[in-house]
């Protein structure tokens, strides 16, 4: 009977069509209350997903008639760049701005069990609600049973490597969070289980040829320096890559300072040589510019090893304005220009040199410098200057 | 007083222990006379006796100068352009027309300097020389204004032909003896009263000049066509060096009765100065400065402007100057830094101990960006 039931029910799920629930009912009331809420769910969330596949699709058609396209021309990227234009946000964080993007990639996944040829549940552990968190506790229990027993049989023994009877090696790592386990596993478990799987991953570690489990145990260990807040505010430090023709390594990196964007190229084994959009550092007049411009090269004492192309272009140039309005005709100075090519030469050398991040980081190159200019309020003179008040 | 005596004896024998280790890597300027002795990359040393003949304290950059007070030397890197000019100067003979000589380069790189190194060789090689120490002087600080009497049209410009007779007095006085023995082609007759006579030395037509300066204007333009006709007699050699030259075709600030700014070939000098460089006279050397303070605007700290002879000179200019040999001065070179940072570091000149590092030598490179004028700006606060 309870087979009968959750064959129907496995296969009501399978076809997922809100129809059959009440067909089903009858029977499904039987098998206890967890399925039941667990079918609810599913047919609930495919409903939902129906709904707002069904009004994406209405909303991208709305969308293109507004944007006078055709609704093949308007593809995800079309369809970002008119949400930037009818929506216009100055909130930093990206998250935070107007998105329209399909359900399937916006809205939580709903997750699914799997079901065999009778209806039953796949695996045994189905029955213990957190079938993966246990299956991992299980695989660890497995695996300090074998590195014991291999511990046993070899030592002393000059047949194996002597390193592989040594505990693993973890140092300058630690155990991944609770979060990204549950990432990691697509399951939700209690923080009592997280910590069972810690004690046994740490008994496992300290045992002595626990070495030949390295790779396993670092699959759930994630490095020090990655959680202790060391990630950069800006863009990372670039990828090396080496030229084809020249057979040089260089770095690129894309950044700004205000109102100015730099795509700055760093090429290992140069002469020293600067080109700032075809000008190079003796155009620059100002010390100041120069200093600014040297100053990665200073910190890391690279003077003369690297070559530093760069090419700037105005940001609000390049930002969607109303069609009556005039871009404006701004570009970096004496000193954002310098600090925006800066930005990207200490980042970039950080890539080529790697011994000199540290020294950049503590002298603040590899960071971004988020300030822009305030906009001018209305009926001000200024972001801040008032007109001045005056009594009749 | 015991110990002080000894200290001040122990500087005295360490700054003489530098000065050998200077003067080995240096030439004098006695050496300098024959023309085969520039070697491009030495330091040269200038007597201050001849540097102040040749009143070289307001012809060179005022920042060089200053150190000239400071370090009570002249000492100057003898680079590719100088050579370049003094292989020109060789050449030189009464058969050929003039040989026109443009000095042409970034900002700082060291025209100017070049310009006076090849005044000191043409001093040297006992040239006369008229030395002009900018152009735009003539078109754009004219203190008084006079009508010429001799064209009608022409404004003369009594303060500056002055002090241009002066500075030629000055500098000419190596050859003062041979200009004595030179005479005038024919009668001048400067006004009602004044007058030189023909056959009569032309140090008085600068004698006139100097002691009447509303005739001074006129005494240049008698003085550059004697000096023009006597070096195709070959009796002398001249080297015309004029400094930011491009300005005899750039703008004045010069007005006119009717308020309208008057275009410099209505300006006598500048007119004197035109014809000198034309190259209808043989025997001579015309060096100019291309200059980029003419147009550009110096309130502008960003912008970059071309600084080739054809945009300083513009149109009417540049087919004036036509054919000329063009000489560009560049950046340093490190082998070239690297000479004047020793120089700098044996005179004490770099005091602090970063400058004194090897990482502050590149540094200072770097951060002047290899221009010799930042090069020094930086050296003298470091």
């Amino acid at each position: 009977m309870l087979r009968i039931a959750l064959t129907r029910s496995s296969r009501a799920m399978s076809i997922a069509s809100p129809s059959s629930v009440p067909d089903n009912e009858a029977s499904v009331r039987k098998i206890g209350k967890a399925l039941e809420t667990y079918l609810k769910n599913s047919q609930q969330h495919v409903a939902m997903m129906e709904k707002h596949r069904a009004e994406f699709e209405t909303g991208r058609r709305h969308l293109a008639k507004m944007m006078s396209l055709d609704i093949h021309e308007l593809d995800q990227e079309a369809i970002d760049r008119a949400i930037q234009y009818l929506f216009p946000s100055g909130l930093t964080d990206p998250k935070a701005r107007p998105v329209m993007r399909p359900p399937d990639e916006v809205l939580p996944k709903f997750q699914r069990f799997t079901f065999d040829e009778e209806g039953k549940p796949e695996g045994t552990r189905f029955f213990t609600l957190n079938p993966k968190i246990y299956g991992l506790m299980s695989e660890i229990g497995v695996k300090t049973q074998s590195v014991m027993k291999f511990y046993d049989e070899h030592v002393g023994s000059r047949s194996v490597n002597k390193n592989d009877l040594e505990p693993a090696n973890l140092s300058g790592s630690q155990w991944i969070t609770a979060d990204k386990m549950k990432k990691k596993l697509s399951e939700k478990f209690s923080n009592e289980l997280y910590a069972q799987v810690i004690i046994a991953f740490e008994h496992l570690a300290s045992l002595p040829g626990s070495a030949i489990e390295q790779k396993f145990l670092s699959e759930f260990r994630e490095p020090m320096t990655a959680s202790t807040g060391s990630k950069l505010f800006g863009p990372a430090i670039p990828e090396v890559q080496i030229c084809a023709e020249t057979n040089r390594r260089f770095a690129e990196v894309t950044t700004h300072c205000k109102d100015t964007r730099a795509t700055v190229r760093v090429i290992d084994a140069g002469k020293g040589k600067y080109d700032i959009d075809g000008l190079q550092l003796h155009d620059f007049r100002h010390l100041q510019a120069r200093e600014i411009l040297l100053a990665p090269m200073i910190i890391s004492q690279t003077l003369g090893r690297f070559d530093v192309k760069a090419t700037t272009s105005c940001i609000s140039n390049s930002l969607p304005e109303a069609p009556n309005r005039e871009p404006l005709k701004r570009s970096g100075g004496m000193s954002a220009l310098p600090r925006a090519v800066r930005h990207g030469t200490a980042l970039c050398v950080a890539a080529l040199n790697p011994e000199s991040t540290e020294p950049l980081r503590l002298s603040g190159l590899l960071t971004l410098d988020p300030r822009k200019n305030e906009r001018s309020k209305v009926n001000q003179p200024g972001a801040r200057a008032k007109w001045i008040w005056k009594r009749r | 007083m015991k110990p002080c005596g000894r200290l001040v004896f122990q500087v005295a024998r360490r700054m003489g222990a530098c000065e050998q280790k200077i003067s080995s890597c240096r030439q004098f300027s006695s050496e300098a006379t024959a023309h085969d002795s520039i070697k491009v990359g030495t330091l040269c040393e200038m007597e201050l006796a001849v540097a102040k003949q040749l009143n070289m304290k307001s012809h060179l950059p005022a920042p060089l100068s200053k150190q000239m007070d400071t370090l009570g030397e002249i000492v100057t890197l003898i680079r590719e352009p100088i050579a370049e000019i003094a292989s020109c100067m060789r050449v030189v003979d009464k058969n050929l027309p003039n040989l026109r000589l443009v000095l042409w380069g970034a900002f700082g790189t060291g025209k100017t300097v070049t310009l006076n190194q090849a005044v000191h060789h043409a001093y040297s090689n006992k040239w006369a020389i008229v030395h002009l120490r900018s152009a735009m002087e003539l078109t754009r600080r004219v203190k008084e204004i006079e009508m010429s009497s001799f064209v009608s049209g022409r404004i003369n410009d009594p303060s500056n032909a002055v002090a241009i007779l002066q500075n030629f007095k000055q500098q000419n006085q190596h050859i003062w003896k041979i200009l004595g023995e030179l005479l005038t082609e024919k009668d001048y007759e400067w006004s009602k009263s004044e007058r030189t006579l023909k056959s009569k030395p032309i140090t008085e037509i600068i004698e006139m000049g100097i002691s009447a300066p509303f005739l001074a204007s006129d005494c240049v333009g008698a003085l550059f066509r004697e000096l023009r006709r006597h070096a195709k007699d070959d009796k002398l050699r001249v080297l015309v060096a004029i400094d930011d030259a491009n300005s005899l075709w750039g703008k004045t600030l010069v007005k006119r009765a009717d308020r309208t700014y008057a275009p410099p070939s209505d300006l006598t000098l500048v007119v004197h100065f035109r014809r000198m460089i034309s190259n209808d006279w043989t025997n001579g050397c015309v060096l100019m400065v291309a200059d980029k303070k003419e147009v550009a605007d110096a309130r502008d700290e960003l912008g970059v402007s071309r600084h080739t002879p054809l945009e300083l000179f513009g149109e009417e200019g540049f087919e004036f100057v036509e054919p000329f040999v063009p000489i560009e001065t560049t950046n340093y070179t490190e082998s070239e830094t690297d000479a004047l940072y020793n120089y700098y570091v044996n005179k004490n000149w770099l005091a602090s101990k970063a400058a004194r590092s090897e990482e502050g030598r590149k540094q200072l490179m770097h951060l002047s960006a290899f221009n010799p004028y930042y090069y020094e700006r930086l050296c003298a606060f470091n």
